[in-house]
């Protein structure tokens, strides 16, 4: 066949499934020709590699190699359909730059921190961790080594690096990047419902009416959600959505309403929308009175930084010393029910979750200051806007809201979870839906949208948090280690009861020297962290260790000591768990390069080198106070180790994962088709350490809340993933669950229940005023959902008279994150670095720039220089300047502070204070 | 070779003009289309990823068209190495229309015309 009437055959092919994607028809002849194209070509599902939305995807094979990739017509998340990131899923992997051998930086034959990186065998490079490891973990303990891990990490991934790091080195000092991004949402579910993750799923867009969007960009951060909402709208003409946003962005071109807010400006939009709900008799007095109770909580609760400026720059010490004291300003004081200018300390840093439930009538006492007219002023962010038009707009977004008929559905990411009260704003979004009694049913909820593939699957299912043990538990609570302990055939107290040093306070610890070691997997946490000129310095400078793992070389592996080279997605099996709660699976398709190696066996593979004698015997871990244990200790447990059957010599790999029951599950699989196992393949065995991680992290799930279906369910051929609660019926089919916490739909909730927010967490708490707890001992709750009132507290750092510019920072269409699979580290001399920095064109004229000038822009903790952009998708109101991060030529988390949600422990990324002038 | 399916979405009413608009486009091939939903069905060959990304970027740019989606890619013959992936990518930013908004008291009695996303040319 020539290469021209094979070039049409493909086209065909394509214009088929494109065709079909559309629901229009495709003619015989054209399928026809279609098949004559991939002939030889094999067809399996597979799941984006981007964002949290999970479309299902059908990968093409030839010849060893991924050829083609098609959004998958089957999915029911995209159906067919992809968007620009997702489009280049299989072409991710094929890049000039791919690391494929280990590279240690070396001098004269050895290590050495200021060398040159050089390529190395796997062997030297698990050496020289292993030495490394060794030095820290014995000299630290159990809090001096760290882990960072990801929402990109594949459940069964996450899984083991659980494993070995909890049960086997009994450290939490463990954590994912998605602290960085849904950490707020995390809390804001446990704190309203008791249990993680959303009652709604993707088939409420096509059943609502109203779209609400609250610091979330959908038409650039979850592009096919975005499509089926236009559709929705195309297609039902009564839709309308509303855009709760710092500046006008692509969402805002559909959006029929856009309401530009100033930072923090939802904290008291929310309660502005609450209070008219109560006021205009909107609120489901019955559902209510049945499955709510009303709440608040502490104020004084600091901004999650550092409580002293020993390793403040001078130019930040200011915005950190408010840490300890906040001077109110005079919306705090309207808002809190407090004066101008008091001088709060802030007490309640160490508890800043703490919260009780209030009466109805305290609920209203602590709404009533967020008149319209108070929360247009703290809230208008455009200064250009007239203040009539803005009250026109927040009236019509509370008529979304209090109409009874309307379907309505809000939806936010990262403006809110980013956010220095991102808690309280998840808790204020759910109040809305709770009040009107609209949540977790067809068309109707508050749906908190996850970022990552698997950050909802991997991060906070498996629980590879600092706090954290799979399905819910945590490591503070005796009854949830007990049984962590038991599914793992751990002797009693192995498990260490102190939470661990979250991802922030990883790396304050490699800049403190509390922390000498730290491996990193699947993120770039030097490029996505917040002031980053100290991390990126810490890495460098003080004696630590930092390993990455990644599939291209980025700026955290350029810091590192070592980088080891990873598989790509469709390199090996996997599961990811998207925002609704679908896990999804796929098979290894190709194998990895040259001598790159599935994160799974890296920490297999440095599993064996440890043994009991070295990770089970008394271990310091300072601060431990937990009832039966000694403080700040975790006691040797090795002879109940040998009593369970295992000697002090048994490696960490023997009693973690090649266990006999894992060995049993072998390999090859008849599920897997034909397909490689490169994890099995540099094991050398012949066990399944995929299907067997899996089915051991099952356990946890079953009957426990969180059931997921047996392994080969999710990877059937017919199947496109699962939403949990999965159930097995007696007719062995699985059944899923849409809508969670209501009867009929949920397996959990009995029938007459009506609804049972039967989360466990937070479920009994003390009853006060909105003022405080009237009386300490906690009052049962069960079943119910929290109403919370939260107060306004302006942002910890504001444009000055040095400092005049809002400085917001996100993420664009194209680029997934920091870049490392979208783009290329440059190798060639840039003439202008990629990312631009949106700014008004009057702001920029009073600077002496115009439209592709290069600028400085500042902050107290940095700068850098960037384009000026003053046109373009994000029209920034005066005053706000806007930054995406996926660049590595313009660091501009080097500029963002690293205020906190004192509660949840993410950061603010999207508030801070700058100034810009010619470069 | 690279090889694009494109679901471009017109407003239906205008599906003419989008039809003459793509048929003007260098390596576009419109194959299939259906006047009622306003669907049109694009095939695409770029010869690397930069005029690939860009030729996405003139279609979503169009007048008329609401949305456009990537259903398929084919990359098979394609040598491996592109290193200018991000700075095409990041080009693909198309200047947004400065289109006025209706008043917000508007909002609750307005008609259902649905607003055009890209309004001007």
């Amino acid at each position: 066949m020539t290469s021209l009437t094979r070039r049409e055959l493909l086209k065909s092919s394509i214009a088929a499934t494109t065709a079909a994607a559309a629901g229009l028809p495709v003619s015989q002849a054209v399928l026809a020709q279609g098949a004559a194209a991939e002939a030889g070509w094999k067809w399996d599902k597979g799941v984006c590699r981007m964002c949290g939305t999970g479309c299902g995807i059908q990968v093409g094979i030839a010849g060893g190699k991924v050829v083609a990739t098609k959004g998958d017509p089957d999915a029911p998340v995209n159906r067919g359909l992809n968007c620009i990131k997702g489009y280049f899923n299989g072409k991710m992997m094929y890049g000039a730059d791919r690391l494929t051998q280990p590279l240690m930086r070396m001098k004269d034959g050895r290590f050495d921190k200021n060398g040159a990186f050089t390529p190395v065998s796997w062997k030297v490079a698990f050496d020289e961790m292993e030495r490394q490891f060794r030095r820290h973990y014995e000299s630290k303990g159990p809090t001096g080594v760290s882990f960072i891990g990801s929402g990109q990490h594949t459940v069964e991934e996450g899984y083991a690096s659980v494993k070995l790091m909890k049960a086997g080195f009994r450290s939490n000092t463990i954590d994912p990047n998605s602290r960085l991004c849904m950490a707020a949402a995390v809390a804001g579910f446990l704190q309203t419902f008791g249990a993680d993750e959303p009652a709604n799923v993707y088939d409420d867009i096509e059943l609502a009416d109203t779209f609400v969007l609250c610091g979330a960009n959908p038409a650039e951060a979850h592009p096919v959600l975005w499509s089926r909402m236009t559709d929705r709208k195309l297609g039902h003409k009564s839709t309308r959505i509303f855009n709760i946003t710092t500046y006008a962005n692509m969402s805002s071109d559909i959006a029929d309403v856009d309401i530009v807010i100033r930072p923090n400006g939802d904290l008291a939009l929310m309660n502005y929308l609450a209070r008219e709900i109560v006021d205009r008799g909107a609120v489901n007095a019955d559902f209510v009175a049945k499955h709510c109770v009303f709440a608040t909580g502490a104020v004084d609760i600091g901004y999650g930084m550092r409580n002293t400026t020993k390793f403040a720059f001078d130019a930040e010490k200011d915005t950190v010393a408010k840490e300890m004291v906040v001077v109110l300003d005079k919306h705090e004081a309207v808002g809190q029910r407090r004066q101008a200018g008091q001088k709060v300390e802030q007490k309640d840093r160490g508890a800043a979750g703490r919260h009780w439930q209030i009466s109805f009538d305290e609920y209203r006492k602590g709404l009533a200051p967020y008149t319209l007219d108070f929360v247009a002023e703290v809230a208008k962010g455009d200064p250009d806007e007239p203040i009539d038009a803005f009250k026109a707009k927040l009236r019509a977004l509370a008529d979304a809201y209090c109409e009874k008929s309307r379907n309505i559905l809000t939806f936010w990411t990262m403006g809110v979870n980013q956010h220095q009260r991102g808690t309280w704003v998840n808790n204020q979004l759910y109040a809305l839906h709770l009040l009107t009694g609209k949540h977790g049913i067809p068309g109707n909820g508050g749906i908190s949208l996850t970022g990552q593939p698997s950050a909802c699957g991997t991060a906070r299912e498996v629980g590879t948090f600092a706090h954290r043990l799979p399905a819910g538990m945590v490591v503070d609570n005796p009854a949830h280690r007990a049984r962590a302990e038991k599914i793992w055939s751990l002797p009693p107290k192995t498990l260490n009861p102190r939470i661990g040093q979250d991802q922030m306070a990883i790396l304050q610890g490699l800049e403190d020297g509390s922390v000498g070691f730290c491996w990193i997997q699947v993120t770039n946490p030097f490029q996505s962290t917040p002031n980053l000129n100290h991390w990126l310095k810490a890495a460098r400078e003080k004696d630590c260790f930092i390993v990455v793992a990644d599939i291209y070389p980025t700026v955290s592996g350029k810091v590192a000591d070592l980088i080891l080279p990873a598989a790509y997605m469709l390199e090996k099996w996997g599961m990811y768990g998207n925002a609704e709660r679908r896990t999804q699976a796929w098979r290894a398709q190709v194998t990895p390069p040259g001598e790159a190696r599935t994160d799974l066996w890296m920490l297999m593979e440095f599993s064996k080198r440890f043994r009991l004698k070295d990770v089970w015997g008394e271990k310091t871990v300072p601060g431990l106070k937990a009832e039966g244990f000694a403080d700040d200790k975790l006691p040797d447990v090795l002879a109940e180790a040998v009593k369970m059957g295992y000697t002090p010599e048994s490696t960490l790999y023997e009693v973690l994962f090649a266990r006999p029951e894992h060995r049993k599950v072998a390999w090859p699989d008849p599920i897997a088709k034909g397909h490689p196992n490169p994890t099995v393949a540099a094991l050398g065995e012949n066990w399944f350490p995929e299907k067997a991680l899996f089915n051991e992290y099952r356990q946890f799930t079953v009957n426990f809340q969180y059931d997921l279906a047996s392994f080969d369910a999710y990877h059937a051929d017919a199947v496109r993933g699962l939403r949990w609660p999965v159930i097995q019926g007696a007719d062995g089919k699985w059944q899923e669950t849409r809508w969670r916490f209501s009867e009929g739909n949920d397996p959990y909730v009995k029938k007459g229940e009506g609804f049972n927010f039967y989360g466990p967490a937070f479920k009994a708490v003390p009853v006060g005023t909105i003022d405080g707890p009237s009386d300490p001992k906690p009052v049962p709750l069960a079943g119910k959902a929290k109403i919370f009132f939260r107060p306004y507290a302006a942002p910890v750092e504001q444009p000055d008279a040095n400092y005049d510019l809002w400085l917001t920072t996100g993420r664009i269409l194209e680029h997934w994150h920091t870049g490392s699979m979208t783009r290329r580290v440059p190798e060639l001399h840039r003439a202008q670095p990629s990312v631009v920095m949106y700014m008004h064109p009057e702001d920029a004229k009073k600077r002496g720039l115009k439209r592709n000038d290069t600028a400085w822009v500042e902050s107290r903790r940095g700068k850098v220089k960037i384009l000026v952009e003053t046109a373009g998708r994000n029209r920034v109101p005066r005053g706000t300047v806007s930054v995406a991060f996926f660049d590595e030529a313009v660091l501009v988390n080097k500029l963002v502070l690293d205020a906190l949600d004192p509660i949840s422990r993410e950061p603010d990324f999207k508030k801070c204070a700058c100034k810009v002038y010619r470069a | 070779m690279n090889i694009s399916g494109i679901l471009v979405v017109a407003d239906s009413v205008h599906i003419d003009t989008v039809l003459a608009q793509l048929a003007t486009l260098d390596g576009i091939e419109v194959r299939q289309h259906d006047r009622a939903s306003g669907r049109i069905v694009v095939v695409q060959e770029a010869t690397d990823v930069g005029a690939e990304i860009a030729g996405f970027g003139r279609i979503r740019a169009l007048p008329h068209v609401l949305a456009a989606d990537l259903v398929c890619h084919y990359f098979g013959d394609q040598p491996v190495a592109e290193p200018q992936l991000e700075s095409a990518l990041a080009s693909l930013a198309a200047p947004a229309p400065a289109a006025p908004r209706p008043p917000a008291e508007a909002f609750v009695t307005a008609t259902d015309a649905i607003r055009p996303s890209r309004g001007t040319p």
